[in-house]
């Protein structure tokens, strides 16, 4: 175990140091941004003397590796600052919004892979059967659909027209509905299309030939050795995209005016609320870190060959 | 398996007949082995020898209806245990893989799921005859002792990647015996291996075949090996039979031209003699049914006949089969 436990103070080093990068990076792009909340705030109604004094009380007038100091000393402490635009603190509003964000992206993943694994496998057994052509192709036309014109058409068909789901904001199960097909149903193409070319792939491995040959059942073949090492790739996928998909939820949130994270960014981002934006960008670094690390001890579970994570 | 039919040694176990195999492609089908009759007896090993492509692997897969029915099609009997097994639905074919014909492979890296460990693969072939777990791990030892890999119970953990070749080999080889069947199909078993390795792994063979009375199919490119293992040789050549005999027959005596100019090629050269002699020309193209002998375009004792040969055995002795016109009896050149 002392193996695992250097595996996880080694990933949570290089973790740091990547959101540490992030962050920096991401200030620096801020800054370089023109204007600032204190003039969208303010507009043209007040005067230049009273822009500066507020710009000197939120500290913005200081150059930017000393905002950006002050900005970690405060996160170490745990405060992530508070908005320009609202007041609020700045880490009770994304923990107020993350719920809504977790819930929305890992239902829209439970979707995507409990459709897209089997479709993917059967299509990938039944290789240029109609069943898979017509997997296939549809594939292709949900993979050029985009999320948020899928979003919209989903809400004139099934919200507008036929009134079975509500067009936006939360209020309750059927509300999430819309905004998990509209996250999933392009995933799903992905997803499916990758399972079935590693289930073709593995069906025409060596080791297949084995098992049929010491006496197999073809469904435990099906099941042990060729969905079973199918599923590697299908995982390393899974948590590459993970991070993606919590941070990409941002144009769909928008869409269907969803209380999570992703509008929340959206909004801070027109509004130049750069706390807000520091303290979302700051979170989704973690997230990719954390999911990354699982990822890869997951992994080595998965694939004995992987090297590392977790040694006994 | 009744034991009054099986007492006599040279009781016949499997019986190819007429087998054809043509593998479906586009734009053209090759025909990788064109009608191929042989038989092996109990405990018999019965080697089928040729070069690359001749049709030899793919005799032995169609053997267990192991290729990929939905591209090739498969013609002729395979009589095990006086059954046909190419008549069989697909689904009782697998009551006779494992438990009565068993099969070891060429390359046993890829031959191994590497995701699973050796003990588990082994012990997956057991399980398939109801066995429970704890069982089938017990006997998953046994068999990695039998096939002599040190620290059996340390062993049956390992994943494939763990273990070298030549254990790999072994993994292999225990997993194809661990039902005990009466035929073990060796497709080149010893090709991907070195030669001391190669040497042990025949050695096993030889072993289990004496402990067991396993009747054995030898594929093998490599007449030393052909000379160490079997007891009967078939000759392939371009997906056709050219002969087939006892190993000393074949090697002392043997009567095809083809097989002749094998036996001038082998390195073991006799005095004087101090270039290998090479067999001109090239393999003839397999994408359309051969039409007479298929060596007869190189063949330097080809005559007008052997562009019709329709490629029948002639007994030219106790079970000495030929396939050459030269033997037909008429028309000689």
């Amino acid at each position: 175990m002392n193996g695992f436990f250097a595996f996880v103070l080694r990933r949570a080093l290089y973790g740091a140091l990547v959101v540490l990068s992030v962050t920096a990076i991401l200030f620096s792009i801020l800054q370089m941004m023109p204007g600032d909340a204190i003039e969208l705030l303010g507009g043209n109604r007040i005067s230049k003397n009273r822009i500066e004094m507020m710009r000197v009380a939120w500290g913005l007038d200081k150059p930017p590796a000393i905002q950006y100091l002050y900005w970690l000393r405060n996160l170490a402490t745990g405060n992530m600052g508070v908005s320009i635009m609202t007041s609020q603190d700045v880490a009770k509003m994304i923990l107020g919004r993350l719920p809504y964000t977790l819930l929305l992206t890992f239902l829209a993943l439970a979707v995507q892979y409990l459709a897209a694994i089997p479709l993917g496998l059967i299509a990938g057994v039944y290789r240029d059967s109609l069943f898979d052509r017509i997997c296939v192709q549809s594939a292709v036309i949900l993979r050029a659909i985009p999320s948020f014109w899928l979003g919209i058409l989903l809400i004139l068909l099934f919200s507008v027209k036929l009134r079975l789901f509500p067009v936006s904001g939360y209020s309750g199960l059927q509300s999430l509905v819309l905004p998990v097909l509209s996250i999933a149903l392009p995933l799903i193409a992905d997803t499916m299309r990758l399972t079935r070319s590693e289930v073709v792939e593995t069906m025409a491995e060596k080791h297949v030939t084995t098992a049929r040959a010491k006496g197999l059942r073809e469904r435990l073949i099906l099941l042990r050795h060729i969905l079973r090492n199918s599923m590697v790739p299908v995982s390393v996928m899974f948590f590459l995209t993970l991070p993606w998909l919590i941070g990409g939820s941002v144009v769909v949130e928008t869409v269907f005016s969803w209380p999570g994270m992703g509008r929340l960014l959206w909004r801070s981002v027109a509004q130049q609320d750069y706390p807000v934006i520091q303290g979302i960008i700051f979170v989704i670094a973690v997230l990719t870190v954390v999911c990354s690390t699982v990822g890869d001890i997951v992994l080595s579970l998965l694939d004995p060959r992987i090297k590392g994570a977790v040694k006994s | 398996m009744n034991a009054v039919s099986w007492d006599s040694h040279s009781e016949e176990l499997l019986r190819v007949k007429n087998l054809s195999v043509r593998y479906r492609g586009t734009p053209k089908d090759i025909h990788a082995v064109g009608g191929i009759s042989f038989s092996i007896s109990k405990s018999e090993v019965f080697s089928l020898v040729g070069e690359s492509g001749c049709g030899k692997s793919t005799t032995a897969h169609a053997i267990a209806r192991l290729l990929d029915e939905k591209k090739t099609t498969l013609g002729g009997q395979v009589f095990f245990d006086g059954c046909d097994l190419l008549a069989l639905p697909w689904s009782e074919m697998t009551s006779y893989r494992g438990s009565r014909i068993g099969m070891i492979f060429q390359n046993p890296l890829d031959s191994l799921n590497p995701l699973w460990t050796a003990g588990y693969q082994i012990g997956e072939a057991i399980r398939c005859d109801g066995i429970d777990s704890s069982a089938a791990l017990s006997m998953t030892e046994g068999l990695l002792g039998e096939v002599m890999i040190p620290d059996p119970a340390r062993r049956t953990s390992s994943y494939p990647h763990e273990l070298s070749g030549g254990m790999r080999q072994r993994v292999m080889i225990a997993m194809m015996i661990s039902r005990r069947p009466s035929l073990l199909i060796a497709d080149e078993p010893t090709t991907a291996l070195d030669v001391t390795i190669q040497s042990q792994i025949l050695d096993l063979i030889r072993e289990l075949r004496r402990t067991h009375q396993t009747s054995i199919l030898l594929i093998t490119h490599d007449f030393g090996i052909v000379a160490d293992m079997a007891d009967r040789v078939g000759v392939m050549y371009a997906g056709k039979l050219m002969e087939v005999g006892d190993v000393e027959a074949i090697f002392e005596s043997p009567l095809h031209p083809y097989t002749q100019k094998l036996m001038k090629a082998l390195p073991n050269m006799p005095k004087g003699e101090r270039r290998l002699e090479v067999i001109q020309g090239s393999v003839p193209d397999m994408s359309a049914p051969i039409e007479g002998c298929a060596f007869r375009e190189r063949c330097e004792e080809a005559f007008g006949r052997c562009e019709k040969w329709e490629g029948r055995m002639i007994e030219m002795g106790a079970r000495h089969l030929v396939s050459c016109a030269l033997f037909s009896g008429d028309g000689e050149p």
